[in-house]
């Protein structure tokens, strides 16, 4: 392992973090002159924004500048090494700002109520990096706007990847690149776009910046504000889906807005692959060909219609009966019988039901979390359903997090294969995608992902129940964070959120989201002990 | 040779080349097809056609290439690789200099599929690249045909483009046969159409509900892959027996809606898992003879309804017929046909023998002025009449069965049925 290889790459991560850092700084001190009347750098948090951008911007020169020698480096091992190595690191400068405004808020100077601050503010990066969405805030609308900014453009950087930015940005980082690269890019297979690797980088940076701008206009034209229309881009694209407002996308109750959201969605959670090819190339063919494209549409497609069909048919459970299982947060039954009638009015008409059905169905299945309505009161067989889709995820390539649908396709198809063999022993049948094999070693791969995603699940869902009595909540809680979506059911639906979860549960939790945007090899391979031996 | 050219053949083994020299009445030039000293050493430049057969698809693309310097009319090459040849593929074989591709995997599964489409048919045989069809069937109990004069079918079909060219009745002799014979069972009866009435041939035969629905091919090598991929296209099921781990791999990879088996298929416990007895088709297409042969003995006593044998030996294919093969196909035969099929084209005589029947099917084209385009057809014919018959006519590349009045005209292409001691004579007809 050359460490000082990954130290260099590292430092050169940090020097465009503190660049990238300058734009929620600016709107920081944009905020404190026109609206505090103060002086730039008076606010604490336009103050902490600068501490967290000097430090990140000398501490990366510093080591890049050090171990230069060795910036050519970087096998395999160091590949995996600085992807998540790099990953915590951004989030531990980047929970700065937040730390800071925590601790001034909470006026939390014992050491104890730092650590909690800090594990809030690790968490809240965490989960904007890592696109999952999951938010500690209990009031985002009170929050100031850099801070606000600043989450939901940790999203984007996280949704294409801040090293796939990094190697588009630094041509020096593309030696040895494609391990980092793979590292980070979603799905089985990291495809190159073109032979060299910075221009691959630069082609998904590019498609990713044109499909923002295009649905930032879009959000505008919808009257959403300038600031909230970037932000819940950044939400959208990157699958993530931090808002600035406490209700969400429902708080603009347009269905305009829905549906450029949902249509947004969507595309992330499409293969950028597939956009390239679309978009510069004109090139539909595509589309036609790509099986896991087909399946993903489908299960959207299937699943928006039986929800709708299930709402519009059966409405809603009524209150004394939602109330029942709220065990984690019960709420005052008067507010409480309100909240179920407003949200039972939404889904009353068929074209409701198919509105909210299909932004809830697209906001779990592309992992992005986003929320019109509160599902967690919907009647429980469509919670279920939700909460299964939350692991399959969007498609390999996208912004999506979860499984990826390649993975559940080809683990099913592996599943009906093993049927087929046991009456016919010597049946040779290659795993097809659309007519093209895949190789053996891809198909175990794909198992083995499986296999340790399901087992981490499991793993994590039992630590999580030691920290939360109701169960419902611990589970969801890890397949929220492990798929990066958001919400989960009951204590942290979706009008919930995950501030009261004890700090150890939390730590277990943003675990969890960096195995599942890492998409656990990466993160796992360096538990190994081989790994760090020479 | 025997069409009267003058060949020079190029060998790269010396030992061959020695062998062939005792056999064989041509010029044998000792080194590589792609040499361009072997070449102008066998004359490639005085040369009208040339034929590049190896099994590298790449040296006989070359040698075409370097024929095509040379001003070489005719440039025919043998091609394996569909990357070559499919429709869409990114070059084109002519800038290359290939004039025409010829591929024998691919000529072996046109005709099996040919005959796999024509249930129960003892012989297919077809013209023109597959645009006219020859079909022998014997009348078994239940056909609708029984009992009825040949004038009366073709009322009942409502068009005249079915033409019995041969009828054979039980211990009858052999013969041209006329609008007032009648059909009975045990009738041995050749039957020309063009290929798009092979529905309505088959609706008069009462035949068109057998349509094969599972078919088995047993073969380790690339025309099994490309005869299973033809099949299912259009067969329900579909099963390659392969014996061969790595070969059955690769045809798994390649093949879609077909069923892959790794096992022999000279053993009965592999014939009995793929079921060989509801099948209604198995076709053993693997590269040993014997083996093939064996296969398929071996799942027709497993109830397999009709077998297709490839033989390498195509001396000994009456005896796999008498054995129990229903077809026996000889791909050198074939590729031979089709190469001949492409030199004669126009100028003389395609030849194809009716099994046990006296009888030959010829292709012949009318020249500029000679007698047969003189007169209509059914006067022009006269001195042939019940010797001979006219088959069908193409014309710009479209197919028709003649009648009395047509007029042949110059360039047209005539398939004609014919027993073979008159052929030197009809020839005179058409110069």
């Amino acid at each position: 392992m050359h460490f000082k290889a990954v130290f260099y790459s590292i430092g050169r991560l940090l020097q465009l973090l503190s660049m990238i850092l300058l734009i929620p700084m600016g709107i920081s001190v944009y905020d404190a002159i026109m609206l505090h009347s103060a002086r730039p750098f008076q606010t604490s948090e336009s103050l902490a924004f600068l501490v967290a951008l000097l430090i990140s911007a000398l501490l990366g020169t510093l080591i890049s500048i050090l171990f230069r020698e060795a910036r050519n480096q970087q096998g395999v091992k160091e590949g995996f090494a600085i992807v998540t190595l790099g990953w915590i690191t951004m989030t531990l400068i980047g929970a700065i700002p937040f730390m800071v405004w925590f601790i001034e808020q909470r006026s939390a100077l014992a050491i104890g109520d730092i650590l909690v601050a800090f594990t809030d503010a690790f968490f809240e990066i965490m989960s904007g990096f890592t696109t999952t969405g999951s938010t500690i805030l209990t009031d985002i609308e009170v929050v100031p706007r850099g801070l606000l900014f600043w989450r939901s453009l940790t999203h984007w950087l996280g949704g294409m990847g801040i090293i796939t930015l990094a190697l588009a940005i630094f041509p020096a980082m593309g030696v040895g690149g494609y391990q980092m690269f793979r590292g980070e890019v979603p799905g089985p297979s990291a495809d190159r776009l073109s032979p060299r690797l910075r221009q691959t980088s630069i082609i998904l940076w590019g498609v990713y910046l044109m499909m923002s701008i295009a649905e930032t206009i879009l959000l505008r034209l919808g009257g959403m504000s300038l600031f909230d229309s970037i932000c819940h881009t950044f939400g959208t694209m990157a699958t993530g889906g931090f808002s600035t407002r406490n209700a969400s996308v429902g708080a603009y109750n347009s269905a305009y807005i829905d549906w450029v959201i949902i249509v947004f969605m969507f595309l992330a959670g499409t293969n950028f692959l597939i956009h390239y090819r679309v978009l510069f190339k004109r090139d539909w063919f595509a589309i036609k060909e790509n099986r896991e494209f087909h399946f993903y549409s489908a299960t959207i497609v299937i699943a928006t219609i039986v929800i709708a069909l299930l709402l519009f048919a059966g409405g809603l459970p009524d209150a004394a009966e939602s109330a029942a299982h709220f065990t984690a947060i019960p709420a005052e039954t008067g507010v409480f019988a309100e909240h179920v009638a407003a949200e039972g009015a939404k889904v009353s008409t068929f074209n409701g039901a198919l509105r909210y059905s299909a932004f809830q169905v697209v906001a779990i299945v592309t992992t992005t979390g986003f929320g019109t309505a509160d599902f967690d009161i919907w009647p429980r067989a469509i919670g279920l359903i939700l909460v299964i889709l939350m692991f399959w995820g969007g498609c390999a390539g996208s912004t999506g997090g979860g499984m990826k649908m390649i993975r559940v396709m080809v683990t099913m198809k592996a599943g009906w294969r093993e049927l087929k063999k046991i009456t016919r022993p010597r049946l040779v049948a290659p795993l097809k995608i659309h007519c093209s094999p895949l190789p053996e070693h891809m198909v175990s791969n794909i198992i083995g992902f499986s296999i340790l995603f399901i087992g981490l699940f499991v793993i994590c869902s039992i630590i999580m129940s030691l920290f939360v009595p109701d169960l419902t909540s611990a589970v969801t809680s890890v397949a929220a964070t492990i798929g990066n979506i958001g919400p989960g059911l009951s204590g942290i639906g979706s009008t919930q959120n995950f501030a009261w979860i004890p700090t150890p549960g939390k730590w277990v939790l943003i675990l969890c989201m960096l195995l599942g945007r890492l998409e656990i090899f990466t993160v796992l391979v360096l538990l190994r002990p081989s790994f760090w031996k020479k | 040779m025997n069409s009267g050219y003058d060949v020079s053949l190029i060998e790269k083994d010396h030992d061959r080349c020695l062998e062939l020299s005792d056999k064989m009445d041509c010029l044998i030039v000792e080194g590589a097809g792609t040499s361009p000293r072997a070449l102008v050493q066998a004359g490639i430049a005085d040369a009208t056609m040339v034929l590049a057969v190896t099994s590298m698809d790449e040296v006989n693309i070359m040698v075409c290439g370097i024929a095509a310097q040379f001003g070489v009319e005719t440039r025919i090459a043998r091609i394996r690789s569909s990357e070559f040849t499919s429709n869409n593929a990114p070059i084109s074989l002519e800038k290359l200099g290939v004039t025409k591709v010829i591929d024998p995997e691919h000529i072996m599964v046109r005709v099996i599929n040919q005959i796999a489409r024509i249930p129960k048919a003892m012989e297919v045989f077809s013209y023109h690249g597959g645009k006219i069809l020859i079909a022998r069937h014997i009348m078994t109990e239940g056909m609708p045909l029984l009992g009825k004069s040949l004038n009366d079918i073709l009322q009942m079909a409502g068009n005249d483009q079915f033409l019995a060219v041969a009828l054979k009745h039980v211990d009858g002799p052999v013969r041209i046969p006329i609008g007032r014979d009648i059909l009975e069972v045990g009738d041995d009866v050749t039957t020309l159409f063009p290929s798009n009435y092979l529905h309505q041939y088959l609706e008069l035969l009462g035949l068109d509900n057998q349509r094969i629905s599972k078919a088995i091919v047993a073969g380790n090598g690339l025309t099994a892959i490309q005869l299973c991929e033809e099949m299912a296209t259009w067969i329900e099921s579909v099963t390659l027996i392969d014996w061969d781990d790595k070969h059955a791999q690769q045809a798994a990879e390649r093949l879609n809606n077909v069923e892959v088996i790794l096992g022999d298929p000279t053993e009965r416990d592999i014939l009995n898992e793929v079921n060989a007895s509801a099948a209604d088709l198995f076709v053993g297409a693997g590269r040993d003879t014997s083996h093939n042969i064996m296969s398929t003995l071996l799942a027709k006593s497993e109830g397999t309804e009709r077998t297709i044998a490839i033989s390498y030996e195509p001396k000994s294919n009456n005896l796999f017929r008498k054995i129990g093969v229903d077809h026996v196909l000889s791909p050198r035969r074939a590729l031979a046909q089709e190469i001949l099929d492409i030199i004669h084209r126009g100028r003389s005589s395609v030849e194809l023998q009716l099994r046990d029947l006296d009888l030959e099917s010829v292709e012949l084209m009318a020249q500029a002025g000679s007698k047969i385009t003189k007169a209509p057809l059914a006067k022009a014919w006269t001195q042939f009449k019940g010797r001979a018959i006219v088959g069908a006519v193409i014309r710009d590349g479209k197919a028709f069965i003649p009648r009395g009045d047509t007029q042949i005209q110059a360039a047209d292409e005539l398939v004609v049925i014919i027993k073979p001691k008159h052929i030197n004579k009809i020839q005179s007809l058409f110069k």
